[in-house]
C-alpha cells in the first residue's frame, strides 16, 4: 500500500544505495550535498557539504586577494550548490535522503523489533540539545578560520569530520575499518582519533535507545534551516483545527514539541525537523498539518489516513512491530 | 437502597417493579420513536437492540461473554480492558424513569445523567451479574464524588485521578502514572499479568473500530446518515463485543452506500417481519448466524407502534401532529454542530427537536456520540512503556472534555469542523447541573460570535416538558 | 631545436615523433657528449629541491622546484649555466583515463639558483627529469608529485605537447603506485634504475646534507626504500614534509661505445670514451605516514568499552523509571 511512511522507506534505501556504493558505478552527485554522506566511504555517490565548507569556510580562510581565484569561486560555487539543493528539497534531505539518519532509522528498527523501550528525555533535557548543533556549527566554522589564520595546528583541520560519528561507522558499509583506528601520531590525533571513536560508540548506544539520537545535535540541521526561506518546501499547520491530541509530539522521532505546541503561526517546520512526515501521517484532524512544495499540497494529515494506516503496519506505528 | 435490597421490603419492590416497567417503557418509546422515522432501516435493528441491554445485564454479559467492568467518562483506555479480557462498559445512563431511583439523598441540582446512572445502577443492583468493579476518572465533581454516593466498596472502585491541565509534561507524567496504577488495578481483578502483544492485538481491534467509525462520521457530514442514528450507532458501542460491533457499522456502511435513497423500512417475509440483515445477529447467541430471526405480524408490529407512540406523546406532553408515528423528520437541509454535554439513549429529546426545527446534527463533539472513542492509539515506540504511554496520551491529551484547564484548543475543532462542512449553527447542550459545560458554553459562545457563527445554548434535563419552548427557539435559530 | 621541430612538423605521426624525441631528447644542449670533459668545478650531483606552491587566479598550481648542488644553501656554478641543464616532465591526468603528456620546460634561474616551474589546472600526476653535463660528468635529477589544479587546463606552459619521450638513461624509476599521491614515511617505494654505464650495486639516500642509509641495487637495477617515521614529521601537521634524495652513481663502459640511430638519413653518433660519470638523483617528498601510527585493535576496543559503559549507564539510568 502506497503511505508516505513507505515512499520514505524506499527513498531513503535506494539514496543510501546511491551514496554509500553510487561511485563505484559512476555515480557522482557532487561534493556539497545537504546530507552526512562521507567521503571516507570508498566509492561514495556524493558526499556531505559539511566536508567541503570545513575545507573553504565559504572562502574565508584564503587571503582576501585569493578569494577571486579560481579556488574562491570554487567555494562559492559549491556553497550555491549547496543552497541550491537545500532549497529544492529542504528538510527532505535529512529525513528521506541521509544515509545516516537510514542508518540511525535501521539501529532504532532494531530496538523496536526487540520490543525495548525507547529513551525519553524530558522537556527540560530535551530543550538542552538545542543550541547544541548550533555549537558544532560553530566549532566546524571557527576551527579552520583558526588554522588558516593564526597558527593553529594543521591537525585540527576538518574538526567536525574528526568528531562526526558518521566517520567511524558509514565506512563499515564498504567494509573499512580503518577509521575505527586509534591513531598515535601525535597527541592532537590521538585524542581526535579516541574522541571520534568514543562519540561514535555513544551515539551508536544513542541512537539504540533513542530514535534519530544525532540529528538532534546534527549541525547540518541549522545549515538547511539557513535557507528555509527561499526554499518552496513549506510544513504548515492550520492552527485553529488543532485538538492538541499531541500525537504529532509522540510521534516525532527528534520529540519536537513546536508543532503541538504552535498555536499562532502556520510554519511548523523547526530546525529540528526532518520532515520525515511521521506527524502528519498521525495527526487525526484533516488538513492541519500539510506539506507543501510551492502552492501544492504534497500530504495533508487526515482522520481517515489514520485510521486507515494506524494497524496496517504501513505508517510506521504498529507495524514496526 | 442498599439496606432495601438485601433485606426486601415490599414497598420498596413494588416501587422497584413500577419504575422498571416506566422505564422499560421508556426505552421502548424511544426505540419505536427510532423505528417509525421515515429513515429508518431494518439495518439499524442490531443497533437498536444493543440500546436497550442496558437493562438486560444478564444478556449483555452472555453476549459479551467476558467480565463487565463499568466506568465513567472516555478517559479509561478501553484497549487496555480489552487487553485484559474484560469489557468496559459506561455506566452513563440517559434514562428519566429511573431517576425517582436517586431522587431522594442526593442534590436537588445534581447532573441529571449521573442522577440517572445512579438510579439504573439501583434498578440493576438486584441483577446477578452486577459488575463488582468500575473505572472513575476524576473528571467533574459529580464524577469524583460519584463511588462515596453510591457507597460503593473501595476495594471495587478503582479511581483514575485525572490532571486537569493536559499539556502539561508534569499532567502527562502524573497521567502515565495514573495509567501503570489501571494496569496494577485490572491485574489485580484478573489476576494475569498484560502481555505486549495482547496489547497490541487489542490496539489494533479497537483501531479498526475507529476506522469504522470515522467513516460513519465521515457520511455524516455528506448527510448520509442523520445525526439521530449516527448518535444511535456510537451509543451502543461498547454495549456488545467490540468486533461484531465493528463488523456491524462496516455492514451499515456498507448498505447505506449502496442504498443511499433505497427503502429499507418494512419489508414482509412470508407471514413475519423480518429482519433484512440477520447477520447483525452475530453478536446475539440466540440467533444463528445467518438466519432470519422473525419478529413479529405485521398486524402486531403495528399495534405495538402505535400504542408506544401514544405513550411517548403522552410522556413529552406533545400536542402537535408531526410526533405522531410514523415520526417524519422535516427536510433538513440546515446543518448543525451539537457541543455540550452527552445525549444518551433514551434522551434523544435534543437531537428529535432539532430535527423538527428544520436542522440537522451533522457533527458533534459530544463524549456519548463522536468522542465516544478517542481515534486510533498512533504510537511509534511499540514496546510495552511505548504502548502504555500512548494509550495515556491518546485518552488524556487528545480528549476534550470541559473538565480540563485548557480546554482552548476545544472551539479549534469545533470552528475547524464547521468551516470545513459549512456549517453556520452551532447548538451548546448544557444538562442541568453539568457546571463545566455550562461554564465553558459561554467561552465557546464569545469565540464563536467573533468568528460569524450563529450560537444556540439550551440548557435542559431529560424531562420533556421544555421540549415545546425549545422547539420554538430552535425554529427560531434555524431561521438566522 | 629547428631540426627537431621540422622532424615533429613533417612527421608528425606519434610513433614517428616518439621516435624522433627519443633520438633528440636531452642531448639538444649536449650533442657531443664525447668531446666534455669533467672539470674540477663540477658538483658531485645535482638535486630537485621543493619551493613553494601557488594558487593562480584561474585555480591552477603552480609549483617551483630548485635544482640544487648537494649542499642546500649552494648555487650552481654560473648558475647552472655551464651545467648546460634541461628540464622536462611528463604529465598523468589522475581523474581520468588518457594519455602521458610530455612537455620540456626552461630552466630559470633566480640569484644563482636555477629552477623550474611546473604548473596544472588538473589534478595530475608529474614525472619532472632534469639533465645537465659538466664535463665528463653527467646528471640526472628526478621527482614525482602531484599537482590538483582546478582551472581545468592541463598545463599553462606555454609550449605545446611532445610525443611519447623517452628519458636518456641513466634514470631513476619509481614504480607507479596509487599510494605515491601523497607520499609518506613508512610506505615502501620500490625503484628501478636503468643504468647507463656499468650499474652500481648501491644507492646512497640523503636528508639534506646527510647521509641516511646506503640500499643494495640488483643487478636488474632494482632497489626498494621504506623511508622510516620521522618524530618531527608527526608532530608537525599533515601537510609538514621533508626531501629525502636517492644518489646513484655510476661508471660509463669501460670500452668505446658507438651508438649509431639513423632516421630519416639523420643519424647522431654518441661515443662513451670509458672515463663518463653518471649521478642519478631521485627525491623524494615524504610527509609523516597516515597509517603508520594507527592500530585498530586499541580502537576496536575503545568502541566497544565506550559502548558497552554507555549502554551500562543508560541502562542503570533507565532502572530508576519509575514504573
Amino acid at each position: 500500500m502506497v503511505t508516505v511512511s513507505n515512499l520514505r522507506l524506499i527513498t531513503q534505501h535506494l539514496m543510501f544505495v546511491v551514496l554509500t556504493y553510487g561511485g563505484r558505478a559512476g555515480i557522482q552527485l557532487g561534493h556539497a550535498l545537504p546530507c552526512l554522506s562521507c567521503p571516507v566511504v570508498t566509492g561514495y555517490g556524493g558526499h556531505c557539504y559539511l566536508v567541503t565548507l570545513q575545507s573553504y569556510v565559504w572562502g574565508l580562510q584564503m587571503a582576501a586577494a585569493d578569494m577571486l581565484t579560481a579556488k574562491g569561486l570554487q567555494a562559492l560555487y559549491q556553497l550555491a550548490i549547496f543552497v541550491l539543493l537545500a532549497a529544492l528539497l529542504g528538510k527532505l534531505w535529512c529525513g528521506w535522503i541521509c544515509p545516516f539518519g537510514t542508518f540511525q532509522d535501521w539501529v532504532s528498527h532494531l530496538r523496536k523489533k526487540l520490543g525495548i523501550r525507547e529513551g525519553q528525555f524530558s522537556w527540560r533535557t530535551r530543550d538542552l540539545f538545542k543550541p547544541v548543533k548550533y555549537i558544532l556549527l560553530a566549532y566546524l566554522l571557527v576551527i579552520p578560520l583558526l588554522v588558516a589564520h593564526t597558527g593553529l595546528h594543521d591537525d585540527f583541520r576538518l574538526p567536525f569530520c574528526k568528531i562526526c560519528p558518521a566517520k567511524p561507522i558509514m565506512p563499515l558499509f564498504v567494509g573499512k575499518t580503518r577509521c575505527l583506528e586509534l591513531d598515535f601520531t601525535n597527541t592532537i590525533t590521538m585524542v581526535f582519533s579516541i574522541l571520534s571513536v568514543g562519540i561514535a560508540a555513544g551515539m551508536l548506544v544513542g541512537m539504540f535507545f533513542k530514535e534519530r539520537f544525532f540529528c538532534t545535535v546534527c549541525p547540518m540541521a541549522p545549515l538547511i534551516h539557513f535557507v528555509k526561506r527561499i526554499s518552496p518546501i513549506r510544513f504548515e499547520k492550520t492552527v485553529d483545527g488543532c485538538l492538541g491530541c499531541g500525537n504529532c509530539h509522540r510521534m516525532c522521532p527528534v520529540d519536537i514539541r513546536d508543532v503541538h505546541e504552535q498555536q499562532e503561526k502556520k510554519d511548523v517546520l523547526t530546525e529540528d525537523c526532518m520532515l520525515c512526515m511521521t506527524c502528519a501521517e498521525s495527526c487525526p484532524q484533516d488538513r492541519v498539518l500539510s506539506l507543501k512544495y510551492f502552492k501544492w499540497r504534497l500530504f495533508s494529515s487526515s482522520g481517515s489516513y489514520v485510521a486507515r494506516h494506524t494497524n496496517k503496519g504501513d505508517a510506521g506505528s504498529a507495524g514496526n512491530d | 437502597m442498599q439496606e432495601t435490597i438485601e433485606n426486601p421490603n415490599p414497598r420498596v419492590e413494588r416501587l422497584l417493579k413500577r419504575i422498571r416497567e416506566e422505564t422499560l417503557e421508556e426505552y421502548e418509546t424511544g426505540l419505536s420513536l427510532l423505528r417509525d422515522r421515515s429513515d429508518y432501516r431494518l439495518c439499524y435493528d442490531y443497533f437498536l437492540d444493543l440500546l436497550i441491554r442496558p437493562l438486560t445485564p444478564e444478556k449483555m454479559q452472555a453476549t459479551i461473554g467476558k467480565p463487565i467492568v463499568e466506568h465513567l467518562c472516555n478517559h479509561a483506555p478501553y484497549e487496555l480492558f480489552h487487553a485484559y479480557g474484560v469489557h468496559p462498559v459506561k455506566m452513563s445512563s440517559g434514562c428519566l424513569s429511573v431517576q425517582r431511583l436517586s431522587a431522594s439523598g442526593f442534590p436537588v441540582l445534581m447532573c441529571p445523567m449521573l442522577r440517572s446512572t445512579i438510579g439504573m445502577r439501583e434498578l440493576n443492583a438486584r441483577s446477578t451479574v452486577a459488575s463488582p468493579t468500575s473505572v472513575v476518572p476524576t473528571t467533574c465533581d459529580w464524577v469524583v464524588k460519584f463511588p462515596e454516593m453510591v457507597n460503593q466498596n473501595r476495594q471495587s472502585v478503582h479511581l483514575l485521578e485525572l490532571p486537569h491541565i493536559r499539556q502539561g509534561e508534569k499532567a502527562q507524567n502524573r497521567w502515565l502514572e495514573e495509567m501503570y496504577g489501571l494496569v496494577a488495578f485490572l491485574e489485580r481483578m484478573t489476576g494475569k499479568r498484560l502481555k505486549r502483544a495482547h496489547l497490541l492485538a487489542s490496539i489494533h481491534t479497537f483501531s479498526r473500530a475507529w476506522e469504522a467509525l470515522l467513516e460513519l462520521i465521515e457520511m455524516r457530514r455528506r448527510r448520509s446518515i442523520s445525526g439521530v442514528w449516527f448518535t444511535v450507532v456510537a451509543n451502543t458501542f461498547m454495549l456488545d463485543s467490540i468486533e461484531p460491533w465493528t463488523r456491524a457499522v462496516r455492514k451499515l456502511i456498507e448498505r447505506l452506500e449502496r442504498q443511499p435513497n433505497g427503502d429499507c423500512r418494512h419489508r414482509f417475509h412470508g407471514r413475519a417481519w423480518v429482519s433484512q440483515v440477520p447477520s447483525y445477529g452475530e453478536g446475539d447467541p440466540n440467533v444463528a448466524p445467518g438466519s432470519q430471526a422473525p419478529r413479529a405480524t405485521k398486524s402486531q408490529y403495528r399495534s405495538q407502534c402505535q400504542k408506544k407512540s401514544s405513550m411517548y406523546e403522552k410522556k413529552t406532553r406533545m400536542s402537535s401532529t408531526e410526533e405522531v408515528a410514523p415520526h417524519t423528520p422535516k427536510k433538513t437541509n440546515k446543518a448543525v454542530f451539537l457541543a455540550g454535554s452527552p445525549i444518551i439513549f433514551p434522551n434523544f429529546k435534543l437531537l428529535h427537536l432539532v430535527e423538527d426545527a428544520g436542522m440537522n446534527v451533522c457533527a458533534d463533539d459530544l463524549c456519548s456520540s463522536e468522542r465516544v472513542l478517542p481515534g486510533a492509539v498512533r504510537f511509534d515506540d511499540p514496546s510495552w512503556h511505548g504502548l502504555i504511554r500512548a494509550l495515556a496520551e491518546r485518552y488524556h491529551r487528545g480528549c476534550t472534555c470541559p473538565t480540563f484547564a485548557d480546554n482552548d484548543r476545544r472551539v479549534n475543532s469545533i470552528l475547524h469542523t464547521c468551516s470545513r462542512f459549512d456549517i453556520r449553527h452551532v447548538v451548546y447542550h448544557v444538562l442541568k447541573g453539568c457546571h463545566p459545560c455550562d461554564m465553558e458554553s459561554f467561552i465557546i459562545e464569545k469565540r464563536l460570535a467573533n468568528e460569524g457563527y450563529k450560537f444556540l445554548r439550551i440548557e435542559t434535563d431529560y424531562a420533556k416538558e421544555d421540549s415545546r419552548n425549545i422547539l420554538t427557539r430552535l425554529e427560531a435559530f434555524g431561521q438566522l | 631545436m629547428t631540426i627537431l621541430f621540422e622532424l615533429i612538423a613533417r612527421y608528425h605521426q606519434p610513433a614517428h615523433i616518439a621516435r624522433v624525441v627519443a633520438l633528440v631528447s636531452l642531448f639538444i644542449g649536449t650533442p657531443f657528449v664525447a668531446e666534455a670533459h669533467a672539470q674540477p668545478g663540477c658538483p658531485p650531483f645535482i638535486r630537485i629541491s621543493y619551493g613553494d606552491l601557488i594558487t593562480e587566479r584561474d585555480g591552477s598550481l603552480t609549483l617551483r622546484l630548485f635544482i640544487r648542488t648537494p649542499h642546500a644553501s649552494s648555487v650552481l656554478p654560473d648558475g647552472g649555466t655551464n651545467l648546460k641543464l634541461n628540464a622536462f616532465y611528463e604529465t598523468e591526468c589522475l581523474s581520468s583515463e588518457g594519455p602521458r603528456h610530455y612537455y620540456r620546460t626552461s630552466v630559470k634561474c633566480n640569484n644563482g639558483v636555477p629552477y623550474v616551474d611546473i604548473n596544472s589546472g588538473v589534478s595530475s600526476r608529474i614525472e619532472l627529469t632534469v639533465s645537465g653535463t659538466c664535463g665528463n660528468r653527467q646528471y640526472r635529477a628526478q621527482t614525482v608529485f602531484c599537482l590538483f589544479g582546478i582551472s581545468g587546463m592541463e598545463t599553462a606552459n606555454s609550449m605545446s605537447p611532445l610525443g611519447h619521450l623517452e628519458v636518456e638513461k641513466p634514470f631513476i624509476h619509481l614504480i607507479p603506485d596509487p599510494s605515491h599521491r601523497w607520499m609518506q614515511t613508512g610506505e615502501t617505494y620500490r625503484f628501478a634504475y636503468k643504468k647507463g654505464g656499468n650499474g652500481s650495486r648501491v644507492a646512497d639516500v640523503f636528508e639534506n646534507e646527510r647521509h641516511l642509509e646506503t640500499l643494495d641495487v640488483d643487478p636488474a637495477g632494482r632497489f626498494i626504500y621504506k623511508p622510516p617515521h620521522d618524530r618531527n614529521l608527526d608532530r608537525a601537521g599533515r601537510s609538514a614534509h621533508k626531501e629525502v634524495v636517492l644518489l646513484i652513481k655510476e661508471q660509463a663502459f669501460t670500452g668505446t661505445a658507438v651508438t649509431v640511430r639513423n632516421h630519416d638519413g639523420a643519424g647522431y653518433i654518441r661515443e662513451s670514451t670509458g672515463k663518463d660519470e653518471y649521478a642519478s638523483t631521485f627525491t623524494l617528498l615524504l610527509h609523516r605516514s597516515y597509517y603508520g601510527h594507527r592500530k585498530l585493535l586499541p580502537g576496536i576496543a575503545l568502541f566497544l568499552l565506550t559502548a558497552t559503559v554507555t549502554a551500562l549507564a543508560v541502562i542503570q539510568k533507565r532502572r530508576a523509571f519509575p514504573w
